[in-house]
């Protein structure tokens, strides 16, 4: 598109107006410069119109059809680009070297003949007809009485059907439990698609929609259940589609869980990508520092670029909102403790080369049960119709002395008889003194959501627990480096080493102080039972385990 | 005497008058426009008579012109009579001389030099600005009208990311976006499915090759590392120009042809 410049009718050289193209690009001067009047002017182009109504012009929907000629040229038939096989060895060791480092960026693929260094993938296809035509075994001109078959007669290739089954079993022994359950003669109930939140087309067009406009992807993570917060499928796909794009994890809430727990986590998930811990709140916040620390490197390493946007997803209410409101010290998104207040994606300024983009929250369907989707915070309290079904988890998981300084209540037998007792001593009585078991099971799912009962996941066993700061893939001895990328990646994971020594404030009264110390007497044994139940669901949390120190 | 004699008689005695040369040759200077003018005048018998004559002196004078400018490369040759070995059947045949043959041999050089370089579809169809845009209302009220949504195939690059909102003019949806190409080698006759690596040239325009709009004639840069070609120093070539043959925007894939 070329730039239509204004005719200079004003030859004296001062903008008559601030919408007057005629300025000099001094930098010094702090008025608009010629390319922002331009863009201002753009905003207002609208068809022009005859006296009748009728369009005249509208710009760059004209109907006049170009010259599609092409001039011969010797250079169509040549070769484009070219490489040299000594480069093509060096390319090779140094790509390996490098790109099996999450911290390790390669800011211009384009110029790289990256197909050339990777290995040809298998064929899919089975060439049946390659290997043997058809007229060999049919027609006038046979070769052969009988064509290859897999199997020669019905019992070779029952056998064999028999063998691939076995294989395909051990390949994914994960499926065996599902057909468990098929044998037992039940089917999965029809569930009210308020379990769906999260999950519909237009939230996830939302999250295209981010991830297309964002140069750096915040994962924000619930810090008292990380790795029931993450979505897996999202990093899956960054790492395949969108390789140019940088995943960072953010753990928020880090207030309502032990510091020795968030610091674990934090080593844990450092391992996979940048992870920072957060406390979002406008006044008194927790990594602000760092997070913005990290968004400037992050802004300093695309410095060709004018400005970079960072998207925020994660799941619903999760403080996505909260986190982009603690940035800019400002409240600028609508926020709430219920789930699914932003609804629609926005663009907010932070500094003149860093964009947000907050993003509505947004769940990957997997196989997580209705308790876990409500104490997961994806629904709306409110809006439950069966709320007493899901206190009996919340009881599993909450200890015993937490629930007696919240409640005021000393011993109950059951889930039910936890509820009687909630019921008389706050009064939520129905006609005739009957309990209202509806509204107490509310108010308890609307503590556990906003973290009045406090609870959390606690990280799984390390092997070593030296308080050495575990940033994977940096060699911080290598101090003379000229390169800005691994300049600006270094500065990166030295925040978050910094980060990681850094003492995390912890809510006051949430917890005891032998909690708070829990990480010495995590080795205790009898833990280790719940740690291999840990370490068998990490990849999907379905059921989260007692949480005992 | 007659009157004529005595006017001889005073310009030999006495010369003539001062500015009567001058006078003389001003007098025929404009007697071509005097004559015009009589001519355009001139009306009836009279009026044909002197365009008659106007014709016959113009004709004459070109023929005249002719005659001096007679070229020398198609004059006939006599050179051969004087050996004596022509038969008589052929004495009216000329013989051309070697400027011709030499003419001929260019001409038939630059129609071959013409068809060498032409890529296979040379001209398409031409795509016009209210088809390649569909406009996009934007805002609180929907009055905004400076955005626009390209509707053809596109290509973005791996590097790519929208700009901010208040920047970005051109959308490009991603349902509209292509990685691969169908590219038939010409020569082998087989097809491979290879990655793109730029848009070179939309003959639409360069306002269409910097969005990256792939139509039917577009030139397009992809990768050729599965074709395994070597240049004859030795290095492996792993880009190559092909041109686009069908509609992506309606057929959900692109079918190139390598030039080669």
């Amino acid at each position: 598109m070329a730039k239509k410049k204004e005719k200079k009718v004003n030859v004296s050289g001062k903008p008559k107006h601030s919408l007057d193209v005629n300025r000099s690009n001094d930098a010094k001067k702090e008025s608009r410069s010629a390319a922002t009047v331009r863009r201002l002017k753009m905003y207002n182009t609208r068809p022009v119109r005859d006296r009748k109504g009728k369009v005249v012009s509208h710009e760059l929907q004209s109907k006049e059809l170009p010259s599609t000629r092409i001039q011969p040229d010797r250079r169509w038939f040549g070769n484009t680009r070219v490489v040299n096989q000594k480069e093509l060895e060096f390319f090779r060791e140094e790509l390996q070297s490098r790109m099996s480092s999450n911290y390790n960026v390669i800011l211009k693929e384009k110029k790289l003949p990256l197909s050339l260094l990777n290995d040809h993938q298998k064929q899919a296809r089975v060439h049946l007809l390659d290997r043997e035509p058809f007229q060999d075994a049919f027609g006038p001109k046979t070769k052969r009485k009988r064509p290859i078959l897999l199997a020669a007669d019905y019992e070779s290739l029952l056998k064999k059907a028999d063998g691939s089954q076995d294989a395909f079993e051990e390949k994914y022994g994960s499926s065996v439990s599902a057909e468990a359950n098929d044998e037992d003669g039940f089917r999965d109930l029809v569930r009210h698609t308020m379990f769906e939140k999260g999950q519909s087309k237009r939230i996830w067009g939302e999250l295209y929609k981010v991830i297309d406009s964002s140069d750096v992807v915040v994962q924000v993570l619930d810090a008292r259940d990380p790795q029931g917060t993450r979505c897996y499928h999202l990093e899956k796909h960054l790492k395949e589609n969108c390789k140019h794009k940088h995943m960072v994890l953010l753990l928020n809430k880090c207030d309502l869980v032990p510091a020795w727990a968030t610091k674990g986590w934090l080593r844990v998930l450092s391992k996979e990508f940048p992870t920072l811990a957060f406390h979002a709140n406008i006044n008194k916040s927790f990594g602000k520092g760092s997070l913005l620390s990290v968004l400037r490197q992050f802004a300093r390493l695309k410095r060709d670029k004018q400005a970079i946007s960072v998207g925020f997803v994660g799941y619903p209410n999760v403080g996505k909102s909260s986190v982009i409101n603690t940035l800019r010290t400002k409240n600028v998104c609508k926020v709430a403790p219920i789930p699914g207040e932003t609804k629609v994606w926005q663009y907010i300024t932070l500094t003149k080369r860093i964009f947000l983009i907050d993003c509505p929250g947004v769940v990957y369907h997997n196989n997580d049960s209705e308790t876990d989707v409500v104490l997961k915070g994806v629904v709306r309290v409110t809006n439950l119709k069966d709320a007493a079904d899901h206190i009996g988890e919340v009881l599993k998981r909450v200890k015993k002395e937490h629930l007696e300084r919240a409640y005021k209540i000393k011993e109950w037998d059951d889930e039910n008889d936890f509820l009687l007792q909630l019921c008389k001593s706050t009064g939520k009585l129905l006609k005739g003194g009957e309990p209202d078991l509806m509204t107490a099971a509310k108010m308890i799912l609307h503590d556990w959501q906003r973290g009045r009962i406090p609870f959390f996941v606690p990280p799984p066993r390390q092997e070593d627990l030296s308080e050495e700061p575990n940033v994977n893939g940096v060699d911080l001895d290598d101090s003379v480096d000229g390169n800005e990328a691994s300049a600006a990646m270094k500065a990166i994971a030295d925040v978050l080493s910094s980060q990681q020594q850094i003492n995390v404030p912890v809510q006051n009264d949430l917890y005891s102080e032998k909690e708070l110390k829990g990480e010495a007497t995590d080795q205790h044994p009898n833990t280790n039972a719940n740690e291999e139940i840990l370490a068998l669901d990490s990849n999907t949390s379905e059921e989260d385990p007692i949480s005992e120190p | 005497m007659p009157q004529g004699d005595y006017i001889e008689r005073h310009r030999r005695d006495y010369g003539y008058r001062l500015d009567h040369f001058e006078r003389k040759r001003k007098k025929e200077a404009r007697q071509v426009h005097k004559r015009s003018a009589i001519a355009q005048k001139a009306l009836g018998i009279k009026g044909k008579m002197i365009a008659k004559k106007n014709y016959a002196e113009k004709a004459q004078m070109k023929k005249t012109l002719a005659m001096h400018e007679e070229s020398s490369s198609r004059r006939k040759t006599d050179d051969n009579v004087q050996d004596g070995a022509v038969p008589a059947y052929l004495l009216d045949r000329d013989n051309t001389t070697r400027a011709k043959v030499l003419s001929n041999t260019i001409k038939q050089k630059r129609k071959e030099k013409a068809g060498k370089w032409d890529v296979p579809l040379p001209k398409v169809r031409p795509v016009a600005e209210d088809e390649m845009f569909k406009v996009v209302r934007t805002g609180k009220r929907k009055t905004k009208q400076w955005k626009r949504m390209v509707t053809k195939a596109t290509f973005v690059g791996p590097g790519f990311t929208r700009k901010p909102p208040k920047y970005e003019r051109f959308i490009r949806p991603t349902g509209l976006r292509f990685t691969k190409a169908h590219v038939t080698h010409p020569e082998l006759k087989c097809t491979f499915n290879l990655e793109l690596i730029g848009v070179k040239k939309n003959p639409n325009g360069p306002m269409y090759t910097s969005l990256g709009v792939i139509t039917k004639g577009t030139i397009i840069e992809v990768n050729v590392s599965e074709l395994g070609l070597v240049t004859p120093a030795g290095k492996v070539v792993w880009g190559k120009y092909a041109q686009v043959t069908n509609n992506p925007e309606n057929d959900g894939c692109i079918n190139a042809v390598l030039l080669v």
